[in-house]
């Protein structure tokens, strides 16, 4: 169903950076590559167990995925966030960190579609 | 103007290049961006102007990052950029000084655009009103603002000087118009303390009742329409400078409260218990004798001590010579300045006639006259003609300016014959001398009718 539906809404970023196409594409690219290489390092935090780092990590993505209107992963993000800080429910991550990958890499895809 | 340099600092790449982006639509902003808060304090030497902070970073907290910067230069302001929604975050860093807290959300571009326009504008202010108070420092330069050669006052900057090097307590007397408040200024503003205020406050023209609250101020409700708490010129002049002009006019109730203040350098604001430190520097003013008042029983002599600190002593206008031509020439300069006049000489007639005058209202009188001189006088001359006196004071000033007895006899001659129309008889009559004295002084040029 998710590869149907466009997981991402870039008004927020065109109301910030205006709507000139150049400029549009080079951030789409800056997301491309600073998330996948902040979703790889979360990835290695979560599987080392390290959930501080992976909180952490959580957090510097947030602003990110509210950015570029991934509104299917807000919430999921956030509650990442709070458990890497607080380490309470930390049998949520099983679900939550596919969830993450499943859902980037569906939006890196529809992304790069759009801007090619 | 300079460049506004913002910093923003943030080490999620993607957010931190868009607000840089953003911020950089202005041509006027130079934006800087940092991925960690070491990155960002090792580049503070760069002096920016504004810096956007990341409460979250990877190296060190936002609190840490802060604390350092302001340790570097507390002047830069800093925005609290963060995606942490916690109130108690927010105030806990507004109180280690961070400017402003903006969370981040759809409305920051916005509210961080706004915030660093702010900060601009206040940056452009602050510099405007430091440029102000060294344009005001200039102004108040010793020999800007005393005119003059003459001994006595050389002897007067020298002392100036040496009240403007130290935190003491002066004290300056002379007659009215002499100078004394400039006299302050000029010391305030080339002291350390010149870039705090100076505050003014003449004790003659307040009311006694009143003069407490005005210096110490008040708290609500501590008197009859006192509707809200106001600060008193003591803490208005926090390590300024203040001056008490007329001091010798305080009421003895009211000295007491002033000698405590400044012993124990603090106050209490009327109605209220809070003791306030005190860092002021006192500069008083009168023109009547102190030590006479205190020997009257009108001025307590334990705050005559306190007060006298650095004497100074400002000469009347008759007694500098020829500092009466440099000042004339001065004021008569100044106001074809302001008023886009040619600068007129002065004849020697006219100089003559000035050095002779006594000046009762001294540099203030002398300043009237010039002004009245130059509206009055039809050429490029200032004339003997053009100088009039309007002393309120003549008699006094009559006695006071020293001569012959026969220049006396001629002065009073000439005044009666002026008086009198010119009429020999009725002035000899007036006079009980004869009437040949009279026409033996025109007859050898000792007087001349006019």
């Amino acid at each position: 169903m998710e590869e149907n539906i466009k997981l991402y809404n870039l008004d927020n970023l065109i109301s910030m950076i205006g709507s000139e196409p150049e400029s549009v594409k080079e951030f789409v690219h800056l997301f491309l590559d600073t998330s996948s290489q902040t979703m790889i390092q979360l990835n290695e935090a979560f599987e080392a167990q390290n959930y501080t780092q992976m909180g952490a990590l959580a957090h510097k993505l947030k602003s990110s995925i509210d950015l570029m209107g991934i509104e299917s992963l807000k919430k999921e993000i956030r509650t990442v966030e709070i458990i890497g800080k607080d380490q309470n429910n930390l049998q949520k991550l099983d679900d939550l960190i596919p969830k993450l990958n499943r859902i980037l890499e569906e939006v890196y895809k529809q992304m790069q579609a759009e801007i090619e | 103007m300079d460049p506004f340099k913002i910093f923003i600092v943030e080490d999620d790449t993607m957010y931190g290049e868009l607000l840089s982006f953003n911020l950089s639509l202005n041509p006027d902003y130079e934006v800087e961006h940092f991925t960690t808060g070491t990155d960002c304090v090792n580049a503070l030497y760069k002096s920016p102007s504004a810096i956007s902070l990341d409460y979250s970073l990877p190296d060190m907290t936002g609190l840490e990052v802060l604390e350092k910067i302001r340790k570097y230069n507390p002047e830069i302001p800093i925005v609290i950029v963060s995606g942490q929604e916690d109130v108690s975050t927010a105030v806990d860093l507004l109180k280690q000084g961070a400017y402003d807290y903006i969370v981040k959300d759809e409305d920051t571009k916005d509210r961080l655009w706004n915030t660093m326009k702010n900060i601009r504008e206040n940056l452009s202010l602050k510099k405007e009103i430091s440029e102000l108070k060294e344009e005001i420092g200039k102004k108040y330069e010793f020999n800007t603002i005393i005119k003059g050669k003459s001994n006595v006052i050389l002897q007067s900057f020298k002392l100036m000087d040496k009240a403007a090097k130290t935190n003491i307590t002066v004290s300056v007397t002379g007659e009215t118009g002499t100078g004394k408040e400039l006299v302050a200024k000029a010391i305030h503003y080339n002291s350390p303390r010149a870039k705090k205020p100076f505050i003014t406050i003449n004790v003659s023209a307040i009311p006694n009742e009143l003069i407490e609250s005005e210096l110490f101020g008040h708290e609500k409700g501590a008197f009859t329409g006192a509707s809200a708490r106001r600060i008193g010129k003591f803490e208005e002049a926090a390590k300024g400078s203040i001056f008490l002009d007329e001091i010798a006019e305080m009421d003895l109730n009211m000295q007491a409260k002033l000698l405590r203040v400044i012993q124990e350098k603090e106050l209490t604001r009327v109605g209220g218990n809070q003791i306030i430190k005190t860092d002021v520097r006192v500069i008083v003013a009168t023109h009547k004798n102190l030590a006479e008042e205190v020997k009257k029983g009108n001025f307590r002599e334990d705050l005559y001590y306190r007060l006298l600190g650095l004497p100074i002593e400002l000469p009347p206008l008759r007694d500098r010579g020829n500092d009466i031509l440099i000042l004339a020439k001065f004021f008569v300069d100044e106001f074809c300045r302001e008023n886009k006049m040619d600068k007129p000489t002065i004849s020697h007639e006219a100089q003559e006639k000035l050095l002779k005058y006594v000046y009762p209202g001294n540099v203030r009188e002398l300043k009237a006259i010039m002004e009245l001189a130059a509206v009055m006088s039809n050429s490029a001359n200032i004339e003997a003609d053009d100088i009039s006196f309007n002393s309120t004071r003549s008699m006094t000033d009559f006695l006071l300016e020293e001569n012959t007895l026969r220049g006396y006899t001629q002065k009073i001659i000439l005044h009666y014959l002026e008086k009198y129309d010119n009429n020999i008889l009725m002035v000899a009559k007036k006079l009980d001398i004869g009437k040949s004295t009279i026409y033996r002084m025109i007859k050898t040029g000792e007087i001349s009718m006019k």
